[in-house]
């Protein structure tokens, strides 16, 4: 038990209630107060990191039994796969600050309250292995991003906002349902309502046909995490949310929040439920198929950036999810480390948007064009990031979707198959982008007097671009966190 | 002595609220005078219930246990409601007194073991709900009094039939301990009860007077409403009807909570889809109240136990005060739209009214059952004990409702974070203390008992 837990987790929270009184005319302090609070939370998440014991153990940090609440447990653990994500919701927070670091807005407090309360909320999914305080983080991140959406996104804002929060609401409640379910076996076995991790693994639901316990339990969080992450045909809400919503929205969006529906799949499903996870896979493989191919096609005929980057974060997510139901080591390993890589490329490419919205106030494709003669150091990062993305050898999003695809292909050879054509068709719809962006003759007026970034936008950039050539020539640096954790998914928590 | 006590205490009270009537006819400062004697008549009445474990007048009336404790509850919200209301208006004072009466009539159904006490308990307040609703100065309330009466009347009558049914059953009209002679006449006579607790709580198919009742008082004779007709009316049937299921023929119990299972998700579904069509605030409540009465009503198929009925009264208790606290902000943000309740009344309110508009938020959201809110906690232990008790594809069922419902609770948020440039230059709300007050109560219980619900037991 970590005895300085509580207050390491609590940071974020505080910090965002301090915006609260921060003094509303100094937007100075207020951002220099934002930037020490992404440095610190980082600094302790890299300081939890260090001090776990065995990555490939799930180390219990706290617990707190809750006498006044049917007894429920609240428990804190962290293993590798936890840490990692740990560290990229705080290095993204980071890069938040960073990015919009000009923003200009009145509503600077709430702005900065609500980003640190969604990073508080992420850990707290991250941490929490008793499904009740999981659940109660699960939820409360979606107020934060709805508001975030709601009030600093686009014009059809209250549109995406609305629809984002109602389906993964539905899944939520759907996975509600069969906690309350759980509860009453748990209080008929053990005569505790309580939903620890040990609780609900030895329920031991019984398995015999789809109109089985748990066959309905897994589909109920399946359809939860499906609507998270989102899985084909589950994801309509995401590039309406991901094209109003502002830039910190879909970074973190994309950066972290819907890796917590494939985290959740890995905490709470596969070694929770797995002869369900056997009977299902190979639904599951094809929709992840499907979506890979769904979301590059789709990508390719978009002529709003933030739109094509949204569906491609789709066919990315369909990768993530093959990787983690083939049930095979080298694909298991190549989806968590495809989440880390999906949430280098992908903010990248949200913050390259940002900077082309923040100076041409559009997002329309054919608006651009020949940008590097003009933008030389964008057009460069902006590459690399675009590299990273579409999987070129030598970057981390090849990695990832290598070992995916022939992890894959020792389970489902026609899944792998399909898979792979979205390795052709990246290239075609990122290619395109950053073409019809960067390259070719500068046809617009107004694109010929635009200012290349400063060094303050590029740090961003150029960190993001240092990852994604790094992690792509030295995957072992991610890889290392958590690989003692693959075998206890891969064997469905035995 | 403990009887007389109580008996003095209930003349005291009919006494005190009747002069307060009477001085409302004292022309310079008769509202306050009314104001006064009527606050001090509750404070009094709760004042004798807080040392108090039980009392008794004969084998009649009874207020024992829980019954006490939910009294207790009740009456101090009453105390809260007459400050909320306040002595600025004429008006409002007349209510206020209107409600006292409607209190005491609560008390009397709370304790009435035989059914004419309690057939004049349940008219009392009924009566008393007419008169509100006839008595709000809007231009559809005199129509929708007379629909709620007329209604109202119909399924007095028919309770009456009940009773009569009942009588010839049991050979009596007590309701506790009664042996049952004839199941046929017996298992009607249940039936007849379960209608008109759906017909009082306004469930599906029984709810045609809720829409038109709710839009038309005035948001303060609203929010009594609430909380002593729903919590009151409801822990007395609920509790009711699962002793009287117990004595029914297995056949007939059957049959009757088949009856009100598909009652409960019929409101549930029901409730929850019209209240996204809805474009009057007030209305949607009104909906949103015929689908929580869907999920309460579910409670008359478990067993009459301790544990079940404090989970009843923390339920009601906690929907109620939740309810209670979004139509008083909305009385609040209508005050700037002429008192209607306008399709656009919460637009920008976070921008100009923040300590409302969050609250507002955080007890949308708590109806909708948003993890740390009472409502969450609130549904996590109801659900969790349909589970228990075998009711799964009920709960299921009124679980997926609950997913329509969010969509108009979310409406509430989304309007008060919507950025519109005009509604941002109306006029600060201005909040009384008292107002300050029940809010400060309402956000600190939607908290304490989302956190830790068994503070309930705490409490008792």
């Amino acid at each position: 038990m970590d005895q300085l837990f509580l207050v390491k987790f609590l940071i974020p929270l505080l910090w965002a209630i301090g915006f609260m009184f921060a003094p509303k005319q100094n937007e100075r302090a207020i951002k220099l107060y934002a930037l020490i609070g992404s440095l610190v939370v980082l600094a302790y998440s890299i300081k939890m990191f260090i001090d776990l014991p065995d990555p490939g153990v799930l180390t219990e940090l706290f617990k707190f039994q809750m006498p006044l609440f049917f007894n429920m447990s609240y428990t804190f653990a962290m293993d590798g796969l936890s840490g990692v994500l740990l560290l990229l919701n705080a290095f993204l927070l980071l890069v938040v600050v960073v990015t919009t670091w000009e923003i200009k807005t009145d509503k600077l407090r709430l702005y900065y309250f609500l980003i640190f309360m969604l990073t508080w909320t992420v850990n707290g999914s991250l941490l929490a292995t008793s499904l009740y305080s999981f659940y109660i983080f699960w939820e409360a991140m979606l107020i934060p991003l709805f508001v975030l959406v709601g009030v600093f996104g686009g014009d059809n804002r209250r549109y995406a906002s609305f629809k984002f929060f109602m389906m993964t609401a539905a899944g939520s409640i759907l996975m509600l349902a069969s906690m309350c379910y759980m509860s009453a076996l748990a209080f008929n076995l053990n005569g505790s309502y309580d939903l620890n991790y040990e609780v609900i693994k030895s329920l031991n639901l019984a398995y015999n046909g789809f109109w089985s316990p748990q066959s309905l339990v897994f589909w109920s969080f399946t359809i939860a995490f499906f609507l998270k992450v989102p899985v084909f045909p589950f994801h309509s809400w995401l590039p309406d949310a991901h094209v109003e919503a502002p830039t910190a929205g879909s970074i973190l969006l994309a950066g972290i929040l819907l890796k917590l529906g494939i985290y959740g799949f890995l905490r709470f499903v596969i070694p929770v439920y797995p002869q369900a996870v056997d009977a299902y896979r190979d639904i599951v493989l094809y929709l992840g198929a499907t979506g890979v191919i769904y979301g590059a096609l789709t990508a390719w005929v978009q002529k709003d950036i933030k739109k094509l980057v949204a569906f491609s974060s789709i066919s990315h997510m369909g990768y993530i999810i093959m990787g983690v139901f083939s049930q095979n080591s080298l694909a298991v390993k190549g989806a968590i480390f495809q989440m880390v890589a999906h949430g280098i490329s992908t903010p990248g490419l949200f913050i390259g948007v940002h900077y082309l919205y923040t100076r041409r106030h559009t997002k329309k494709l054919d608006q651009f064009g020949g940008l590097a003669k003009v933008m030389p150091r964008f057009a460069t990062l902006f590459f690399i990031i675009t590299a990273g993305s579409m999987a070129v050898p030598m970057t981390c999003g090849f990695v990832g979707e290598f070992m995916i695809i022939a992890g894959t292909y020792e389970v489902n050879k026609v899944v792998a198959v399909l898979a792979a054509t979205g390795i052709m068709l990246g290239p075609i719809y990122l290619l395109k982008m950053y073409h019809l962006t960067a390259l070719g003759e500068i046809t617009h007026e107004e694109n010929k007097s635009l200012k290349d970034l400063s060094l303050l936008e590029a740090t961003p950039m150029i960190v993001l671009s240092i990852l994604t050539m790094v992690l792509g020539l030295y995957p072992k640096l991610v890889t290392a966190l958590y690989d003692g954790t693959i075998n206890f998914f891969v064997n469905k928590g035995l | 002595m403990e009887n007389l006590s109580f008996v003095e205490n209930v003349i005291f009270f009919i006494a005190l609220n009747a002069a307060a009537l009477l001085s409302l006819n004292i022309k310079k400062n008769g509202k306050y005078i009314a104001f006064g004697l009527s606050l001090i008549s509750s404070i009094v009445f709760f004042a004798m219930l807080y040392s108090r474990d039980a009392f008794h007048l004969g084998e009649l009336f009874t207020l024992d246990g829980n019954k006490v404790f939910l009294l207790k509850i009740v009456s101090i919200l009453n105390v809260l409601m007459i400050l909320v209301n306040g002595y600025h208006s004429l008006e409002k004072v007349k209510s206020t007194l209107l409600v006292s009466y409607m209190f005491l009539g609560g008390v009397f159904l709370l304790g009435a073991n035989e059914l004419i006490t309690f057939y004049v308990a349940l008219e009392t307040i009924a009566l008393i709900g007419y008169a509100l609703v006839a008595t709000s100065d809007l231009e559809f309330s005199r129509e929708a009094a007379v629909k709620y009466l007329i209604q109202g009347s119909v399924v007095s009558a028919i309770f009456l039939l009940g009773a009569a049914f009942y009588l010839g059953a049991t050979g009596g009209l007590t309701l506790v301990g009664a042996t049952v002679n004839n199941q046929e006449l017996y298992a009607i006579a249940v039936g007849i009860f379960i209608l008109t607790a759906c017909f009082k709580l306004g469930a599906f198919p029984f709810h045609s007077w809720i829409a038109d009742v709710y839009s038309n008082v005035t948001q303060a004779n609203l929010a009594t409403n609430f909380f002593i007709s729903k919590i009151i009316i409801g822990y007395k049937f609920i509790t009711l009807l699962q002793l009287l299921l117990l004595e029914c023929d297995p056949h007939f119990q059957n049959i009757l909570i088949r009856i009100i299972q598909v009652i409960a998700v019929m409101s549930a579904f029901y409730g929850n889809i019209m209240g996204i069509v809805q474009g009057q605030f007030k209305r949607i409540i009104a909906y949103s109240s015929v689908a929580h009465t869907g999920y309460m009503l579910m409670m008359i198929c478990l067993n009459p136990d301790e544990a079940n009925e404090i989970q009843l009264i923390s339920y009601l208790v906690v929907y109620s005060l939740t309810a209670t606290g979004v139509i008083l902000i909305l009385n609040q943000f209508a005050q700037l739209n002429h008192n209607k309740d306008g399709k656009d009344i919460l637009v920008s309110g976070f921008y100009r009214n923040r300590w409302l508009s969050v609250l507002l938020a955080v007890c949308v959201l708590s109806l909708g059952g948003i993890p740390l809110t009472a409502g969450f906690s609130m549904k996590y232990m109801l659900f969790t004990n349909y589970f228990k008790e075998g009711f799964v594809i009920e709960a299921t069922s009124i679980f997926i409702s609950t997913i329509i419902g969010l969509a108009y609770y979310i409406r509430f948020v989304s309007d008060l974070f919507t950025v519109n440039e005009e509604k941002m230059k109306l006029p600060i709300i201005k909040t009384r203390f008292s107002e300050s007050l029940v809010h400060v109560i309402i956000l600190l219980s939607i908290f304490s008992f989302g956190i830790a619900p068994s503070l309930f037991l705490g409490l008792k």
